[in-house]
């Protein structure tokens, strides 16, 4: 496994305990996975820590090597990016049409039927942001893995 | 014209190089063994680039190391 490929899993691993930390501190779990939370959160907590350690230890016995990057990990990151690019846009846009809705609500003085809270918006654009990252991982990961 | 791959022959000469591994050969040409073993197995096509460099690293010219074959 290159060290491309090693980072990858590790920053999966930690977008995805940000994304559960983030969902658990502002909406919490859900009724019926509530009993288990400790579990959960134990987990994840493991999971972003034994992230740190692994990248630290790739950093420092592969950090001496010649060529950390090479042509064909530009490629797969770029794959990365575009898919991760492209959910980002989705959100802002989706984002900014609710913003539009809202106020048309607020302008029309009633209840408009599909409007949100402005910070309902601000916290589905941070989710996107984790879920793009995650995405963009989930990509590089199948693109190594397929030994492309 | 019709679609095909590109085959190379870098298993061969890197045996007929003194048993030349894998890691020796993407030190040589400046990439990682991992894209050295992908090009190997025909999964990634590498750069112009660095198909010359491959192609300098074996003193071979570059359509003795790699191949256009059209899929029948």
């Amino acid at each position: 496994m290159s060290k491309q490929e090693i980072l990858s899993w590790t920053s999966l691993a930690t977008s995805s305990s940000f994304l559960f930390f983030y969902i658990l501190f502002n909406f919490g779990l859900p009724g019926t996975v509530e009993s288990f939370s400790g579990t959960f959160v134990k987990t994840f907590f493991n999971l972003f820590w034994i992230a740190v350690i692994i990248e630290i230890i790739v950093e420092i016995s592969e950090g001496n090597k010649k060529v950390q990057k090479d042509e064909r990990d530009f490629i797969i990151e770029a794959k990365g990016m575009k898919a991760g690019y492209n959910i980002l846009v989705i959100s802002v846009v989706i984002a900014l049409v609710q913003i539009f809705i809202s106020n048309l609500g607020f302008m029309s003085n009633s209840e408009f039927p599909f409007s949100l809270e402005l910070s309902t918006i601000f916290h589905f654009l941070i989710l996107s942001l984790f879920f793009a990252s995650a995405t963009r991982r989930t990509i590089m990961i199948y693109q190594y893995r397929k030994g492309y | 014209m019709e679609d095909g791959i590109i085959v190379n022959n870098i298993r061969k000469l890197r045996f007929n190089q003194n048993e030349m591994t894998q890691q020796e050969l993407a030190d040589l040409v400046g990439v990682t063994r991992q894209t050295i073993n992908a090009i190997e197995a025909a999964k990634y096509s590498p750069s112009l680039d660095l198909a010359f460099k491959i192609a300098t690293a074996f003193k071979k010219p570059i359509g003795e190391v790699f191949k256009y074959k059209i899929e029948p």
